[in-house]
């Protein structure tokens, strides 16, 4: 019942987008649409949905298929060593007169990604979200999962020549099994709502949004061969867990429930110059999410209590109708706090129920992060692509994470450089290539790991925590290729694009190397634009 | 009317969503950081009835001034340790947490030489807790019951069975680890409730006080009429589900035909008639095909109840038995605190200490083979051996320090001797 929903509505919204895309003004290609992103400032550095219309995107349509092999050692620990990943993607809309001058977009994305050699996670479809209340085995595991993402943003054209309204939604449901015991199959689903408003006077636009979310998730990790017992941990925070069996019988039950709520919103505004475009925002969220281990009496396994903070401006300076240059600055701050839970089952018979009798916080995750990007674009008279584009890229991340008794800390610096040049190739009117390269390289300029848990030769902590610790703090290099190859106008009406691609990412790592090995990965894709 | 209905019902259901979203929030928000806190208990010997509030006057024979307590949590796998000081209060600093707290020492006082040993398993530490409360407070009084050492007790359990999913060879041996004759006779052997170890504990009613009892599932005596089986310091005797060479049946498991009992149970199918029958005397529900316990591990306790006749119609007597709150009819036998010798608890894996289920009295640890049919046995840990060669075994009443896990089980291990009336001399 639920599939077929998604498959409706990913139907829907790929027509949807399809029926729009079909009035486009221009002829679609990747490049054309990466130019259009790059300079709708509203839609890329802010949530605020209503700010599509000052950005005034002209429309288009992308469908394609990718896949994707992937290999490598240098990952962290819970994520796979050889993975496969079959895509489907689509997106489209904008600006439409049929629609009074409103906005309207939507994307749909169905994913099957096949992960081989994953540890420490017998909980989460993506373990790396953000939850660390999660049952952990030590198995390389097998998961094969699915995911269905859709997204639609709504605009209303100017009302009273200074308003406008929007809302912005998405959806996202998955399946995530491991093959190996203790295996679960998680099931998650995630919706969000995001309304906003902007005034506008002149040149001048103020924005607001707020948005809701919800996040639910499940699995079990159960047993197929029962003569086989498996040992787990139900983790508290890395390093810190109970190690026992996972089965009905045993210390650790397999059930783990998620459920997520998120609230927050965000201001903005921007100013539209002779020579440049401005948008600066901020935006706060909280996200509370709790852990139970039973749908009937549960037993509340930890809370997290997320809390962000994003700053962001952008700049478009518009040097003439060929050159311009985008200048982005992102501030993140991102703070978990770990919630344990002091509980202990009742039995009675009128109310048996685990009891709390407190609660603490008990950890501390921490990131924070200083983004700022220069990235200069060239392009050709008429054309709605470009025909070179240049930039760099600077981010430094700062990660601390804390346990507060027994005390232990973990402190990682890290400053991750980019740089890339992108050329277009225009053969004619009928047919262009895009080439990306793309240099990187991550310098670690600080790394401290403290400690003072009780399981120091437990493997928990040094194949997973003191592991996962490694792959943070490392330096690496690396560099992405990436291909376009689009032959427009293929049907009668010339509206359609086919276009492939490839993309090459390698990356090597310049520290602990005794842990890590390269990693690379490689997409093709076919698609169409419209 | 009909798009203004939908619209209100919208609105109503983003209300809701988003009021329930902000509660979640705030609980989140209003929680504390972890701190050091400090607890004070008080650690009584008591000889009497406890009742279920707790209140107990202390036996002032015995002193638990100067005995360990050790505050154990699971979760964590911490442990904090302190001493007893004055007015029998210990105070420890420790992280806010659910702890065992595990008292072990002994006395020696003119009636004997006396363990006291005890734990109080779940309790709840979110706050400081000083001596004045302690002593307006019994609900921070920790009740243990003072044990004479006695001298019999289990020597070595199989219990986990063998690959694939055969259990019919578990096998108890009892042994003499004193100085002294111990008659057999009339000596109980008891199963205890409940047989997998488990956080969901049953609850008993209140009127049975605090740790007064245990409870039985299965209740076997050994047969005799008071001095026809005894057991001599280093004897051993063994007691089998079901006593045949099981290598007949699977080639892993191992020949255990030259036990002294068979603890059957009615099934003509199975059993060798050479072999004795023990008798069991309480049982509200026999399982007739056989004398299955957990293989992932039960409680036992050996058990002598003075000046009392215990047979069948003992444990019918009101008193005797008892039942779980809830609707279940099944009765256990109510076995009294004072008349335990000796308890093995048996876990699912070493990890499910926070799963034991029987009071610190009977065995104030827990001991496993770690999983199922594997082949494995628990015995007691050798820490002398007599003029005969005979082990001393390692007695503290706590099963997670006297007993080690064997690749394969073995009777009379040890150099153990078998008591001459044992039929175990003619085979």
């Amino acid at each position: 019942m639920r599939k077929n929903m998604i498959k409706w509505i990913g139907c829907l919204v790929l027509l949807m987008s399809s029926c729009f895309a079909a009035k486009a003004q221009t002829p679609v290609t990747p490049a054309s649409v990466d130019r259009l992103k790059m300079e709708s400032l509203w839609l890329r550095h802010t949530n605020n949905v209503a700010g599509a219309i000052l950005d005034n995107p002209w429309h288009y349509a992308l469908t394609d298929f990718e896949y994707l092999i992937e290999k490598g050692e240098f990952k962290r620990v819970q994520s796979g060593n050889d993975n496969n990943a079959f895509r489907f993607n689509t997106e489209g809309g904008g600006i439409y007169e049929a629609l009074g001058g409103g906005y309207a977009w939507g994307e749909f994305h169905y994913d099957r990604s096949v992960l081989r050699g994953a540890k420490y996670n017998a909980s989460l479809a993506d373990p790396l979200r953000g939850m660390p209340y999660i049952i952990a085995d030590s198995n390389p595991s097998k998961w094969i999962n699915q995911n269905y993402a859709m997204q639609v943003k709504l605009a209303t054209p100017l009302i009273w020549d200074q308003l406008i309204l929007g809302v912005g939604a998405t959806y996202e449901n998955g399946i995530a099994a491991k093959q190996v015991d203790p295996r679960p199959k998680v099931l998650l689903s995630e919706l969000s709502v995001n309304p906003a408003v902007v005034w506008t006077k002149g040149r001048h636009a103020v924005g607001a949004d707020f948005v809701y979310l919800s996040h639910r998730e499940d699995g079990t990790a159960s047993n197929s061969n029962y003569r086989v017992p498996q040992m787990g941990w139900e983790m508290l925070f890395p390093g810190y867990f109970m190690e026992g069996e996972i089965s009905s019988f045993g210390s650790i039950t397999g059930l783990r429930n998620f459920n997520a709520n998120a609230l927050g919103g965000g201001l903005q505004y921007g100013y539209v110059g002779p020579k440049f475009k401005i948008i600066a925002g901020g935006k706060y969220r909280q996200t509370t999410e709790n852990a139970t281990n039973s749908y009937t009496t549960p037993k509340r396994i930890g809370t997290t209590n997320k809390k962000e903070w994003t700053a962001t401006a952008g700049v478009q300076f518009l040097f003439n109708d060929r050159n311009s240059l985008f200048a982005d600055y992102k501030y993140y701050n991102r703070s978990i706090d770990g919630i344990e839970y002091i509980q202990i089952y009742n039995p009675e018979y009128e109310s048996q129920e685990w009891i709390v009798y407190g609660k603490y916080i008990k950890s501390n995750y921490s990131t924070m992060n200083h983004n700022f990007g220069l990235d200069y674009m060239i392009s050709k008279e008429g054309r709605s692509d470009f025909s070179w584009k240049f930039g760099v890229n600077a981010l430094a991340e700062k990660l601390s994470d804390i346990y507060y008794l027994p005390e232990s800390t973990q402190e990682v610096n890290n400053l991750l450089v980019k740089a890339y040049v992108k050329k277009n190739f225009a053969f004619g009117k009928g047919s262009s290539l895009l080439i990306m390269l793309e240099g990187f390289l991550n310098k670690n300029t600080n790394a401290e790991h403290n400690y003072g848990g009780y399981y120091e030769n437990n493997i928990a902590y040094t194949q997973f925590a003191l592991l996962d610790f490694y792959y943070l703090s490392s330096s690496y290099n690396g560099f992405t290729l990436d291909a376009n190859y689009t032959i427009s106008n293929i049907d009668r009406k010339r509206k359609t694009g086919l276009y492939v691609g490839a993309s090459f990412n390698y990356v090597n790592p310049t520290s602990y190397k005794d842990y890590f090995d390269k990693r690379s990965t490689l997409v093709v894709k076919v698609g169409v634009a419209f | 009317m009909k798009k203004i209905f939908l619209l209100s019902a919208i609105v109503c259901l983003f209300s809701c969503l988003i009021t329930s979203c902000i509660k979640m929030m705030q609980e989140a928000n209003e929680t504390e950081k972890v701190h050091m806190i400090t607890v004070s208990y008080k650690v009584n010997a008591v000889t009497g009835f406890v009742p279920y509030s707790g209140e107990a006057e202390p036996d002032p024979s015995f002193q638990t001034k100067g005995l360990e307590v050790n505050f154990i949590n699971y979760q964590e796998g911490s442990s904090f340790k302190s001493v007893v000081g004055d007015n029998n209060i210990v105070t420890c600093s420790l992280t806010p947490g659910v702890y065992a707290i595990n008292v072990a020492g002994s006395v020696t006082n003119p009636k004997g030489t006396y363990r006291l040993n005890g734990s109080s398993l779940n309790v709840p530490f979110t706050k400081d807790i000083t001596p004045q409360d302690v002593v307006s407070n019994p609900e921070y009084t920790i009740n243990i019951c003072p044990a004479k050492v006695g001298s019999v007790l289990f020597s070595e359990i199989y219990y986990c069975g063998v690959a694939p999913y055969y259990f019919r060879d578990q096998t108890y041996t009892i042994y003499n680890n004193g100085q002294d004759v111990f008659y057999l006779d009339g000596l109980c052997f008891a199963q205890l409730h409940p047989n997998i170890a488990t956080t969901n504990l049953p609850s008993w009613p209140e009127d049975d006080g605090r740790e007064n009892f245990v409870y039985g599932l299965v209740v076997w005596q050994f047969p005799g009429t008071g001095t026809e089986y005894p057991l001599q310091p280093g004897e051993a005797v063994v007691l089998a589900q079901e006593a045949i060479n099981h290598t007949v049946n699977n080639p892993a498991s191992f020949d255990n035909s030259m036990s002294d009992w068979e603890c059957w149970s009615g099934n003509a199918l199975r059993g060798n008639p050479d072999c004795p029958d023990m008798p069991y005397i309480f049982w509200w529900s026999p399982n007739k095909m056989q004398w299955l316990t957990s293989v992932f591990g039960a409680a036992f306790c050996l058990f002598r109840i003075d000046d009392a006749v215990v047979n069948k119609s003992y444990w019918e007597q009101p008193g005797h038995w008892q039942r779980v709150v809830g609707p279940s009819s099944t009765r256990y036998a109510k076995i009294p605190a004072d008349a335990v010798l000796d308890g093995v608890e048996l876990l699912t894996s070493m990890s499910a200490l926070n799963m034991k289920r029987i009071p610190g009295f009977v065995d104030a640890g827990g001991t496993s083979v770690e999983t199922t049919y594997i082949g494995k046995s628990v015995s007691r840990k050798v820490i002398g051996k007599r003029a005969d060669g005979t082990p001393i075994y390692q007695d503290t009443n706590n099963s997670t320090n006297d007993f080690q896990v064997n690749d394969t089980p073995a009777i009379r291990r040890d150099s153990q001797k078998i008591p001459t009336w044992s039929r175990a001399n003619a085979l």
